[in-house]
């Protein structure tokens, strides 16, 4: 009798249980209180002393003046209350790799916390991960402040319905560097509109990788590549295509590129129903799983697995960012031989680095994070990204970079006509997708 | 017959030969992987066909400590270690008294079915967990995290615990009341003693468990609450392998040393799970 | 009727001292799996509403057969060996050679460490440029090129079985340990050489132990995760697939809710057939 009891309780909890978990969440009512403040307003004119770094012409020294500015403050008639400034906030990167973990770590964050008195709780994160808990937060209560992120997170966020504070041109007057990005940067990425809600703080090149210990003479365009692939078969290094890493699909992007013209005339998307069907895509598609199997199998799941055979001696030539390649060598995690150069049909763009600022979080951390982007978009911290770390600055001062830079890498007037922004989306999302299947051998 | 001798000689010496043999390639398989990623942490300029690093360095450690912020993970990693053992020990020291004192009826099925935790593999209810944590805001705390470890660590609890109960032997206790002792004085001189090293063990293995636990922990983490395998596997992924290697050497020397440390005290067969009944 | 009484209080205290271990299981495995199985029913992104199509979706990619196949495949071979390489390791152990003890705790290695690291020695020992492929190149004339074990299915099976091979070798030890030296003794006297002893006396009688830790072992690879994720290469068994639905964003946590059951119902079944098998009393 005990027994059948013990049954039948165990049973109903465990079927209240499973009827509980069908159970929808009962939605939860969230009252937002608008309240309006109707203020007196008046305008004074007041002098402010301000602190600008000046880049010396000429030199790569950096020096601190103190300019006294005349400014238009207006100043309302009852001050209320303001929130306090926040000094501490979090940054997310879900961009950077091992070589600019070291770089936000090391350089930027010390920087902010010096130059502008705000604590940096910098954490290193993944794009899916941020997304997830985006939509989770509560209204106004987020707590990633500021996001630097690739630049396919933005139409992502956008479409996932979370909302961004739009940088350019809204926020001018908190960040006037902003000016210097180039507009076509801050309207669209990776062929999708993103608004001005992105800043761009560093714009990355992928470049051929080889070691001249086994390669002397490297191929200088695609086509040449895929001509004299039987010269390094089995040593060719290419991620697979449904990697995390953006090579997976910036490697056979760019070979296509040479092949078939993905955008027309305006640079605007060729639908990729039309695509497919021209005797060029297929011509260009059925090369590329030709040169895949040239590769060093297995294909390498992501870039560190690639740059182990790199290191092994097994992979000799490959393609990825410059600037992770010649730091590594400079840091000793590569070969000494390791070199980069061009490939002239068109090399595509890296992972441009864009900082954006999500709605959700609470107004009064803003105008803080205003003031880090236009710090970190300063001439100063731009110009400290290319002398240090070999990557392309987000904004144009080509003319106020230290000109020893350019004998490591090409100047930015060589490389940008063989630069290939990701243009077609569509394509980009068909090898992600179904790359492994059909690619890999 | 010496040639029988020498015949059978010689297959005895080939035996432990092979034996010794045998052994040594046993230890080789288990050990060079670590001395491999111990290599790998302080080498430096180990490109091509070497058998050992040219140079050797300690710069991969500073990295380990100062980029990848090993000092707060390994604070957490701990944080929810010792948190997930509290409450394991806490679920495991009634459960553990009721299975080793009680009779109950079921016995054997209620005990697989403590055990299912262990036995299905954690990533098909680590989904379940992280939705149900998402939902009670419990993902990116120290204490989510922990709870969900409670899931793997709470069966090894009660399995060693119901084991050192049942091991209490009645006529200790009886003996005890018969000296004159009064509950309290027998709980804290006679049984306190006596389950004290099953309690010991039982929260060494749990912290063990929870120390390593990767799949409930990816499912459940955040920025705040990244653990030390966690963080492994993102630096295995995206990293340089020099640095990870310095980090897995961090992540490991504890548990060897730990469990070189309690060879002796407890047996250590026990962290691999086996239990009666099936 | 004191008694009575005091019976019921017994029951009571007892179900009470049981109480946090029930919900400790129902809160943290029973109800998860609960929610899992329903989300698995539920379209894509939905709260409500029932629906099949993940299941069929997924049944009918001929991928899925493969995946299946795959995970099925590393999980049977590596228990195979963890048996053999068990069976064998104890028999050694049994005679305690000098520095045994060493060894039982060498036993444990694999089950002491994360799996991750584990695999992360094993892939830098295994590559083109460790050790192994180091030594065998030098030393064996044979080896012109490095033999390439990783990301191969062998190679695969290899890192399973280091990783599993403990729950195996624990059991075994412990059975062939608690043999009675007495049924040896009696066959050897009856007139058998050590083979024979071995075969017809000594393995069928641990039998059960090698099954027990087996059965262990199988589940193990069978739900193994993290080392498929890093070392599997083109490789990925079913645990790969649950965790690459959720890595979309979206993440599709309904897909992989259904890939989650199909696995749990394998595994259920596998061991149901197991165990089965071990009740069938021995001829």
């Amino acid at each position: 009798m005990r027994n059948k009891m013990l049954t039948v309780v165990g049973l109903l909890v465990a079927l209240s249980l499973a009827l509980s978990a069908c159970a929808t969440p009962t939605p939860e009512v969230i009252e937002k209180v608008i309240t309006k403040e109707v203020e007196k307003v008046v305008t004074q004119v007041v002098k402010e002393t301000v602190k600008e770094t000046v880049i010396v012409e000429g030199t790569p020294e950096v020096v601190e003046k103190e300019v006294t500015k005349v400014v238009e403050k207006v100043i309302t008639a009852t001050p209320e209350p303001v929130a306090e400034r926040p000094t501490e906030i979090t940054i997310i990167d879900t961009n950077s790799g091992a070589n600019f973990q070291w770089y936000w770590q090391q350089q930027v964050v010390p920087s902010i916390e010096e130059q502008l008195g705000v604590k940096v709780n910098y954490v290193v994160s993944n794009e899916a991960e941020v997304l997830e808990r985006m939509k989770a937060w509560e209204p106004g209560q987020g707590d990633s402040h500021l996001l630097f992120v690739k630049p396919g997170t933005i139409p992502k966020a956008l479409g996932e319905n979370l909302e961004l504070e739009t940088l350019y041109p809204d926020k001018m007057d908190v960040i006037p560097n902003i000016d210097k990005c180039p507009k076509a940067y801050l309207e669209t990425v990776l062929g999708d509109n993103i608004d001005g809600k992105g800043a761009l703080y560093w714009r990355s090149q992928y470049a051929l990788i080889y070691n001249s210990e086994y390669i002397k003479d490297p191929p200088t365009s695609w086509k040449e590549f895929y001509d004299r692939r039987e010269e390094w078969k089995g040593h060719i290094g290419i991620v697979r295509p449904d990697a995390k890493s953006g090579s997976s699909y910036r490697i056979p992007y760019s070979f296509l590129n040479a092949y078939v013209d993905m955008v027309d005339e305006e640079g605007k998307a060729i639908p990729f129903d039309e695509l497919k069907e021209t005797a060029e895509w297929q011509d260009a598609w059925a090369k590329l799983q030709d040169f895949y199997t040239y590769a060093k199998q297995p294909l390498p799941a992501e870039p560190p697995n690639m740059f182990e055979d790199f290191n092994a001696g097994d992979t000799w030539i490959s393609f990825y960012a410059m600037d992770y390649a010649l730091w590594s060598r400079h840091q000793g995690t590569m070969p000494p031989t390791i070199k980069s150069s061009f490939l002239s049909e068109g090399m595509a763009a890296g992972s441009d680095g864009y900082l954006i600022v999500p709605a959700g979080i609470p107004e009064e951390y803003k105008p803080v994070i205003y003031d880090v982007i236009n710090f970190l978009l300063s001439d100063d911290q731009q110009i400290r990204l290319i002398t240090t770390m070999w990557q392309y600055t987000g904004t144009d001062i080509w003319d106020k970079v230290p000109g020893v830079v350019w004998d490591t890498i090409p100047a930015w007037e060589d490389m940008e006509p063989a630069r290939l922004r990701i243009g077609n989306s569509e394509v980009k999302s068909y090898i992600q997708e179904f790359g492994a299947e059909e690619l890999v051998p | 017959m010496t040639l029988l001798r020498q015949y059978l000689r010689a297959i005895l010496s080939a035996r432990k030969l092979l034996i010794t043999t045998f052994l040594l390639c046993f230890g080789l398989m288990i050990y060079l992987p670590f001395l491999m990623i111990a290599f790998r942490s302080v080498g430096k300029g180990w490109f091509g066909r070497l058998w050992l690093p040219p140079e050797l360095t300690l710069e991969w450690y500073r990295w380990a400590i100062e980029v990848t912020n090993i000092v707060d993970i390994t604070k957490n990693t701990l944080i929810i270690a010792v948190l997930a053992v509290t409450m394991a020990t806490l679920v495991g020291i009634p459960s553990g008294w009721a299975f080793g004192r009680r009779k109950i009826p079921g016995k054997e099925l209620l005990m697989s079915m403590i055990l299912l935790p262990r036995m299905i593999p954690p990533i098909a209810y680590a989904l379940g967990v992280a939705q149900v944590f998402y939902r009670l805001h419990l993902i990116n705390t120290h204490f989510g995290v922990a709870l969900a470890h409670v899931a793997v660590c709470a069966p090894y609890a009660i399995l060693v615990l119901s084991a050192t109960f049942e091991g209490l032997d009645e006529r200790v206790l009886e003996a005890a009341s018969v000296c004159g002792a009064n509950p309290v004085r027998t709980f804290f001189h006679v049984i306190l003693p006596l389950i004290l090293p099953g309690i010991l063990s039982s929260m060494i293995f749990t912290f063990t468990t929870s120390y390593n636990e990767f799949t409930l922990t990816l499912m459940t983490y955040g920025k705040d609450t990244t653990t030390l395998p966690v963080r492994t596997y993102l630096a295995i992924g995206e990293g340089y392998w020099e640095v990870t290697s310095a980090m897995s050497i961090i992540l490991v020397i504890p548990s060897i040393i730990v469990l070189f440390m309690i060879q002796r005290q407890v047996a250590p067969e026990k962290l691999v799970g086996g239990f009666k009944g099936v | 009727m004191l008694k009575r009484g005091s019976k019921a209080r017994s029951t009571l205290f007892t179900l009470l001292m049981l109480l946090p271990g029930l919900a400790g299981f129902f809160g943290l495995f029973f109800y998860p799996m609960m929610v899992t199985v329903v989300r698995s029913f539920r379209p894509e992104g939905e709260l409500v509403g029932w629906t099949g199509e993940h299941y069929v979706k997924f049944l009918s990619e001929p991928r899925a057969r493969d995946v299946i196949v795959l995970t099925f495949v590393l999980s049977i071979s590596a228990t195979l060996c963890s048996i053999l390489f068990s069976v064998v390791l104890c028999l050694v152990l049994r005679r305690k050679p000098r520095g045994h003890r060493f060894f039982r705790l060498t036993m444990l290695i694999p089950r002491v460490v994360p799996g991750l690291i584990g695999a992360l020695g094993l892939l830098l020992l295994l590559g083109s440029r460790g050790w192994v492929n180091l030594f065998l190149i030098q030393f064996i004339p044979l080896v012109e090129e490095p033999i390439r074990f990783n990301y191969t299915i062998p190679g695969l099976i290899l890192f399973y079985t280091w990783l599993y091979f403990p729950f195996t070798a624990v059991t075994t030890l412990s059975t062939l340990e608690s043999l009675d030296p007495a049924i040896e003794e009696a066959a050897d006297v009856a007139g058998a050489n050590r083979w024979q002893v071995l075969r017809h006396v000594v393995i069928p009688l641990i039998m059960p132990g090698i099954l027990a830790g087996s059965v262990l072992t199988f589940m193990a690879a069978f739900g193994a995760f993290s080392i498929p994720l890093i070392a599997g290469g083109n490789y990925r068994p079913l645990s790969v697939e649950i965790y690459k639905q959720i890595n979309f964003t979206p993440a599709r946590w309904s897909a992989a809710s259904a890939r989650a059951m199909i696995m749990a119902a394998l595994q259920v079944a596998f061991l149901t057939f197991y165990m089965r098998i071990l009740r069938r009393p021995s001829a």
